[in-house]
């Protein structure tokens, strides 16, 4: 009984990794602005901006942050003001959440037309949320690991920032739950859990 | 034939399985990271994934000659580490989180529990010896299966898994609530 949607969720899957694979750059393009404003906000003193390049033959999504003023690295090390620090990631990993999150909303089975609408609606305002909570923090974090590196060959210790804590979780598995619970909150949003009403005749 | 309900089925209780769901995951990434990474690489790791791993691509292909070190899968050809992250851990974390976070017989969970670890043990286990032949003889190939087809064609399978235990759990609870 199952057999079905499963088959329509492989398929959906199927459909939306192509997708991705092949106009990935221009779906995340629009986005560009609001993750480096995000990224900008969890790096202080440094002015981001994030672009979509090819590197070896895959589209990557490189952050380049510039020191506006000296950055402490370490005990007694500062980077200099008007440094640019850059950090890549490639754009298909930055849309794993996009692909599971709709996947999930187009295979779930609704009754009616507006069901269907609703959890477009609500799909689409929550993968700018997940995109916000997940591709700064990746890049961000990639800078941070690169001034835990060097701190660490210099012998001195630096604390560790709440948002490289957050881009491990996410590199772990975070990035796999969050999709799945924005699913299942779109769904129960859009009330369009199946449900019989008193009365109603149902096969045994 | 036909039964009238003379009352609504329960409501899934969603938005506390969401809660539960995501508690218990965040506990399971927790307590994963207590591990040392010593321990993980060289005996987890090692007797856990490598070592069977280096096992069948030998015997499938024996001219490959594999070695299996610690975490890492070795050969003329292309050196394989596995890390954090590769294990499968995450998506099991996933789904037992999501078993567990569901109102069904305890019976029911267990064998639901026992069925997920083995599944994406086993599917994680193809994935590693999979993505060593990629990355020996299709290189271009295995960034975009590593870091986007196969990781999103595992949560696919894993709300797959959960869909087919979770009907067959909520069925046999439902009955055993209507049984005399």
């Amino acid at each position: 009984m199952l057999l079905k949607p499963g088959l329509r969720l492989i398929a959906v899957w199927l459909v939306l990794s192509a997708a991705g694979t092949l106009f990935g750059p221009q779906i995340l393009r629009p986005a560009l602005p609001m993750l480096a404003w995000i990224a900008q906000a969890l790096m202080p003193g440094h002015a981001a901006r994030i672009d979509i390049q090819q590197q070896d033959g895959e589209a990557m999504l490189v952050l380049s942050l510039t020191t506006l003023r000296e950055i402490p690295v370490a005990l007694g090390v500062f980077i200099p003001p008007g440094k640019v620090i850059p950090a890549s990631s490639h754009v298909l990993h930055n849309l794993v959440p996009a692909v599971i999150l709709w996947s999930v909303l187009i295979a779930w089975p609704v009754r009616r037309l507006a069901e269907r609408a609703r959890l477009m609606l609500l799909g689409v305002a929550a993968t700018l949320a997940i995109l916000a909570a997940t591709t700064p923090f990746v890049l961000a974090g990639l800078v941070e690991t690169s001034f835990q590196d060097l701190a660490d060959q210099l012998g001195t210790a630096r604390a560790e920032p709440w948002f490289l804590t957050w881009m491990i979780f996410l590199e772990s598995g975070g990035r796999w739950l969050l999709p799945l619970l924005a699913a299942a909150l779109c769904i129960g949003a859009g009330k369009v859990a199946r449900q019989d009403k008193p009365g109603e005749l149902t096969l045994s | 034939m036909f039964v009238t309900s003379s009352k609504p089925p329960p409501r899934p209780r969603l938005w506390l399985f969401v809660l539960v769901f995501a508690g218990g995951y965040a506990l399971f990434h927790s307590l994963y990271f207590l591990i040392p990474d010593r321990m993980l690489r060289e005996q987890i790791y090692h007797f856990g994934i490598v070592a069977s791993a280096a096992e069948v691509i030998n015997l499938v292909a024996p001219a490959e000659q594999v070695t299996g070190k610690h975490n890492r899968l070795s050969s003329p050809r292309a050196v394989l580490e596995i890390v954090r992250g590769c294990d499968g851990s995450g998506v099991i974390f996933l789904l037992v989180a999501a078993i567990l976070a569901l109102a069904a017989p305890w019976t029911h969970k267990g064998a639901g529990v026992a069925g997920a670890v083995a599944l994406i043990y086993l599917l994680n286990q193809l994935r590693i010896i999979g993505l060593y032949f990629v990355a020996a003889y299709r290189p271009a190939w295995f960034t975009p299966l590593h870091t986007y087809w196969v990781p999103t064609l595992f949560i696919m399978i894993a709300c797959a898994y959960f869909a087919w235990w979770s009907t067959r759990a909520t069925r046999s609870s439902q009955a055993g609530a209507l049984a005399p």
